[in-house]
């Protein structure tokens, strides 16, 4: 452990110890420079900054339009983690987790020398940056997971398209939402961590992340640093692409998650002739049973239907209203609004979904709001992915 | 030179077949309007012995005319069908309503029952009180002209 500086409790000479004194340059006759960081983990670093980069653009600001691409990226982000967990017990010596898996009194002495404005110097990660990588990678891991789940819970698309199901798929894109919050948060400390660990004098921080080289005292004893071993590296990765082969081999064999049930063909003639044939699932049985009651005045307008067909379609949305739903998405809509609990645009859940949307998209859909089907392709089919959400033009009116 | 003649008669065969089967189909909606014209006369004659013949006129008035007695929403067939027949028109919530001119939406007024569905409601909503014949012949015939 003598590269990670000295043990806690242990008052060993540290470099940087006065805060304010500058690093010695690391070509004085004190140091020399050694390879701390491997090309594999370089590549991997700077792959991972512009994936994640355009992950957190394509996710927070494209995600109607860049779903395939941001799942693509995705896929991306898994392999690569694949490699830096086989990276991390097979890489050299400062890319292998053991390296930086630091006694929990060593990580304490080290942060509260960094409150006082020192810092211990460690030629691979400091334990607070130890704890960084582990925390993005973690992230970045449940990001996978629960993208991979949302992507075939809600969309059936992807490695889960014929195993998530939709409720699944719900809970995980919420997950995946506030997860994305997390990472966004994790690069913004990261970043921080490496300016304010610049300006305590560790040299070379941001340049040993391009070329590998950091400065080692030349006094100590030159620490045995194991080599990687790409070979072992190669064959585990080439296990884990034969097992994922397998996996989507499986997968794809198995049948198609049912679609929701088709509409009614009396409830999307009749009621589907004024507006959208709005999808029994968006309200709850009691609201249904109560617009069927009402049909002389419909939202201002006289939807008289003949009783017996009414009955019929009266049973048919009671059967599948959002008491019968199963995605936890759609039974969120067993909430209306107490003042209008017949429009489905009043209630709750559907405000929540619609919060983003500028007002402006509303004027520019003919009947309002209320059109559905004007930006969801998929909704008379129940499903209202994000995939078919298409904004109208402001150029066509 | 026989060979080639029997696929061409066979064609025009068909095609005939097909004409005639056209012809026929564009000819039933106008049939069905006459029979239900036809009707509504005889309903309107019952309720009104002085009744002689309907009117595009007065349908034309009555389909522009703003009644203030039904929804606030829509006072005027005109606020869904579009003052132009041959214009399409648009419910509230978006739908497009295809053009009430028989000239540019043919089998209109073809389908007894759909017609009857639609003079309740609309005439529920827009004037608060059903149609009597006269109203609805009168309709008819405006739509019909044009």
């Amino acid at each position: 452990m003598s590269q990670h500086g000295a043990p806690p409790g242990q008052e060993a000479p540290k470099c940087g110890l006065d805060s304010g004194t500058p690093r010695p340059p690391p070509h004085d006759e004190n140091h020399h420079l050694i390879r701390v960081w491997d090309l594999g983990l370089r590549l991997f670093h700077w792959s991972l900054v512009a994936i994640v980069a355009f992950m957190i653009i394509s996710g927070f600001f494209l995600y109607k339009t860049s779903l395939a691409l941001h799942a693509a990226a995705g896929y991306a982000v898994m392999a690569l983690l694949t490699f830096r967990v086989v990276w991390g017990v097979f890489g050299s010596e400062f890319s292998r987790f053991r390296s930086f898996l630091f006694p929990v009194g060593h990580s304490a002495a080290y942060l509260r020398d960094l409150v006082r404005g020192r810092q211990d110097h460690h030629l691979g990660h400091t334990p607070l940056a130890a704890l960084m990588v582990f925390a993005l990678l973690a992230t970045l891991t449940a990001l996978s997971v629960s993208g991979v789940v949302a992507l075939g819970g809600e969309e059936q698309e992807g490695p889960l398209g014929r195993l998530a199901g939709m409720a699944a798929g719900d809970e995980a894109a919420i997950l995946h939402a506030l997860l994305a919050w997390g990472l966004v948060g994790l690069v913004a400390a990261h970043l921080m961590g490496v300016a304010v660990s610049s300006r305590l004098g560790e040299p070379r921080l941001v340049r040993a992340m391009l070329d590998g080289l950091k400065p080692a005292s030349r006094g100590a004893a030159p620490p045995a640093l194991r080599p990687g071993q790409p070979g072992r590296a190669l064959a585990a990765l080439l296990l884990c692409a034969a097992a994922v082969a397998a996996f989507l081999l499986w997968s794809g064999r198995l049948p198609p998650v049912p679609a929701p049930p088709a509409l009614d063909p009396s409830y999307r003639g009749e009621c589907g002739a004024c507006h959208c044939a709005y999808y029994p699932s968006l309200l709850p049985a009691a609201s249904w049973h109560t617009m069927m009651a009402g049909l002389t005045d419909h939202f201002g307008e006289d939807a008289r239907l003949d009783p017996p067909q009414a009955a019929a379609i009266e049973a048919w949305l009671l059967a599948h209203a959002a008491d019968a739903a199963e995605s936890g998405s759609a039974r969120r809509f067993l909430e209306v609004n107490p003042a209008k609990p017949l429009q489905i645009t009043a209630a709750p859940p559907w405000l929540e979904r619609h919060g983003r949307v500028e007002a402006g998209v509303f004027k520019r859909v003919k009947g309002g709001a209320g059109n559905c089907t004007a930006c969801h392709g998929d909704a008379e089919r129940g499903r209202f992915s994000y995939r078919k959400i298409q904004l109208p033009s402001e150029h066509a009116q | 030179m026989t060979r080639p003649t029997t696929p061409v008669a066979a064609g025009l065969a068909v095609l005939a077949v097909f004409l005639s089967f056209s012809s026929r189909a564009a000819d039933a909606p106008s049939d069905a309007r006459g029979a239900l014209l036809a009707a509504l006369a005889v309903e309107a004659k019952a309720a009104d012995p002085a009744f002689s013949g309907f009117s595009a006129e007065r349908g034309a008035a009555f389909f522009a005319n703003k009644f203030a007695t039904g929804k606030p929403d829509t006072p005027s067939c005109t606020s869904c069908h579009s003052t132009d027949p041959r214009q399409p028109g648009q419910t509230r919530a978006g739908k497009a309503i295809a053009a009430m001119a028989v000239s540019v939406t043919a089998n209109r007024f073809s389908d007894p029952e759909k017609v009857a569905k639609w003079f309740e409601r609309n005439c529920n909503g827009v004037i608060g009180r059903t149609c009597s014949a006269g109203e609805k012949g009168d309709f008819l015939t405006f739509m019909s002209s044009r």
